[in-house]
């Protein structure tokens, strides 16, 4: 019998294997659809969680994410990349390389669940060992890999949804559920306010040194 | 009694790798036409053409020294050692079993692939040559692959013997779904498309500029090709059958001596499967350029790794 919280697991870890698609995929509308499915996964999880411990409000959160992440902000995106181009591509740097880095942030993950900082801050958790919280700092990490690793306004815009997605993930696994719907709304609200004015100024790429010059 | 039914049961393995392997190929070939609107060749077509390679005149090169016409009886024992230690027919363990490991076991196709790479350079060929280059700069990551998921189910079982991490998922069906149990099958399947030459990664055929592996045959003629060719389709079958009976679908096997022979039959079903699943693979995707098969190879070594990292975590 497969019990739920190895389905949490499982869901969990397909999250990353997600976040490994979105740094592997230089199209932009595959990586839209990626974080997309990414959004409903977390959604899943959220759902699983809100029938074992009978919370309503999950359920509210799962509802939320499924919409604003899943469904909204993937087609504001989807609309802007049809007003540039049909397709929308970036250079690829080699994808053997950037995936092995990304592994070295799960790692890091890892390191920072395992040894001393988180294991001194976090009791016991309901959902079983700590273990679970490798997925979170991993997915953080690589969201924050693929906002670096990449030019494009789009992409990085892909890359902080993943980061909201790892937050709102540690933050059903420790914290009482109505902030993190406060938190979650707060966040969607503002990347759509970020996409907006990425868009409105029209800045398809960002060069790290740009902003600098006088 | 006891020592009866394990003889028994080593011939029945051993035969049946070197005979059934040719069928799984040609039935693969067959079907694989009949689903693009071709005739197709008969299901029995490798056995036919081992059969007309082995009449046929051998010719070597003046240039190619000894090893080139040794490698591929070599290469060809080397297949049968590996069918005698490894589950592929019988789940229970034979007259040789207790000689080599999992780890064992890949190092023994790792020899192997080292032959052939050693008969082509032989050959004194440019192609052939070109081919082992080819070849050895992916086969880094794919052996690294290998290794890593053996590893992992060493740490999953406490053993690295075949025959035990088969009887774990029979006796544990709960952590068949387990997170290291899944990415082990990922990454595992991805490699045997690579070893066995499968698209996306290679698209068995003539064309030269995508070969990987065929490329080290080319010098070969004659009984040496046969050989080598029955030895391939050993290989694709015993990747497979390990592939099926460790990580996919370990159960229905019996292990005494008169089950072994509906073994044979048991294993039959199993590979229609896994040649349905690979049929759609084959037919859905397009073949990769060859400087992204490194890329494919790489997701396969990180499927790898996050299982090594999985399987250490949820001890």
């Amino acid at each position: 019998m497969i019990s739920f919280y190895s389905l949490v697991y499982f869901l969990a870890a397909l999250t990353m294997v997600s976040s490994f698609y979105l740094q592997g995929q230089s199209f932009i509308r595959p990586m839209i659809r990626g974080v997309a499915v990414q959004s409903i996964l977390l959604s899943s999880i959220v759902f699983i969680l809100a029938y074992l411990y009978h919370s309503s409000t999950l359920v509210i959160l799962g509802i939320l994410l499924i919409f604003l992440r899943g469904i909204l902000v993937s087609f504001q995106l989807e609309s802007k990349i049809r007003q540039r181009s049909p397709v929308l591509r970036e250079q690829s740097k080699g994808l053997a390389s950037s995936f092995l880095v990304a592994l070295l942030f799960v790692l890091l993950g890892i390191v920072v669940v395992y040894f001393d900082v988180f294991s001194r801050i976090v009791g016991p958790l309901e959902i079983g060992s700590s273990a679970i919280l490798l997925f979170p700092f991993a997915l953080l990490f690589m969201g924050l890999f693929l906002i670096i690793s990449r030019k494009g306004t789009f992409a990085q815009v892909i890359g902080y949804v993943e980061e909201e997605n790892a937050l709102i993930l540690m933050a059903v696994f420790l914290l009482p559920v109505p902030i993190v719907i406060d938190a979650s709304v707060i966040l969607d609200v503002f990347i759509l306010v970020v996409i907006s004015s990425v868009i409105v100024m029209e800045k398809d790429s960002h060069l790290p040194m740009e902003e600098l010059r006088g | 009694m006891y020592w009866m039914g394990l003889v028994e049961n080593t011939i029945i393995q051993l035969l049946g790798v070197i005979l059934l392997s040719p069928l799984i190929v040609g039935i693969y070939a067959s079907l694989k036409s009949k689903i693009e609107l071709k005739k197709g060749p008969s299901f029995f077509q490798p056995y036919y053409d081992v059969i007309k390679l082995l009449k046929k005149e051998t010719v070597v090169s003046k240039n190619s020294g000894f090893v080139f016409v040794i490698v591929p009886y070599v290469v060809f024992g080397i297949y049968c050692l590996i069918a005698l230690v490894i589950p592929v027919i019988i789940s229970a363990p034979i007259y040789f079993t207790a000689t080599v490991d999992f780890l064992g076991g890949a190092l023994l196709f790792a020899l192997a692939a080292f032959l052939k790479y050693l008969a082509a350079m032989d050959s004194g060929s440019n192609f052939t040559t070109m081919s082992v280059a080819r070849s050895v700069s992916f086969n880094y990551l794919s052996e690294a692959t290998l290794i890593t998921v053996f590893f992992s189910v060493a740490l999953i079982t406490g053993t690295n013997n075949p025959y035990v991490i088969n009887n774990f998922i029979i006796t544990h069906p709960s952590s068949y779904l387990d997170l290291d149990h899944v990415f082990a099958i990922v990454a595992f399947f991805m490699l045997f498309i690579f070893e066995s030459g499968r698209i996306p990664v290679e698209s068995s055929g003539l064309m030269e500029l995508g070969m990987i592996d065929d490329g080290l045959n080319y010098e070969y003629s004659g009984k040496l090709l046969a050989i080598l060719k029955w030895g391939s389709y050993m290989k694709q079958f015993l990747l497979g059958s390990v592939f099926l009976n460790v990580f996919l679908i370990p159960w229905g096997l019996f292990t005494s001596f008169p089950g072994s022979i509906i073994d044979l039959g048991i294993m039959f079903g199993k590979w229609l499967i896994l040649i349905l699943v690979l049929l759609v693979i084959e037919t859905s995707l397009a073949k990769l350029r060859l400087f992204k098969v490194q890329d494919y190879l790489a997701v396969a070594f990180t499927f790898s790794l996050l299982f090594l990292i999985f399987s250490v975590m949820m001890k």
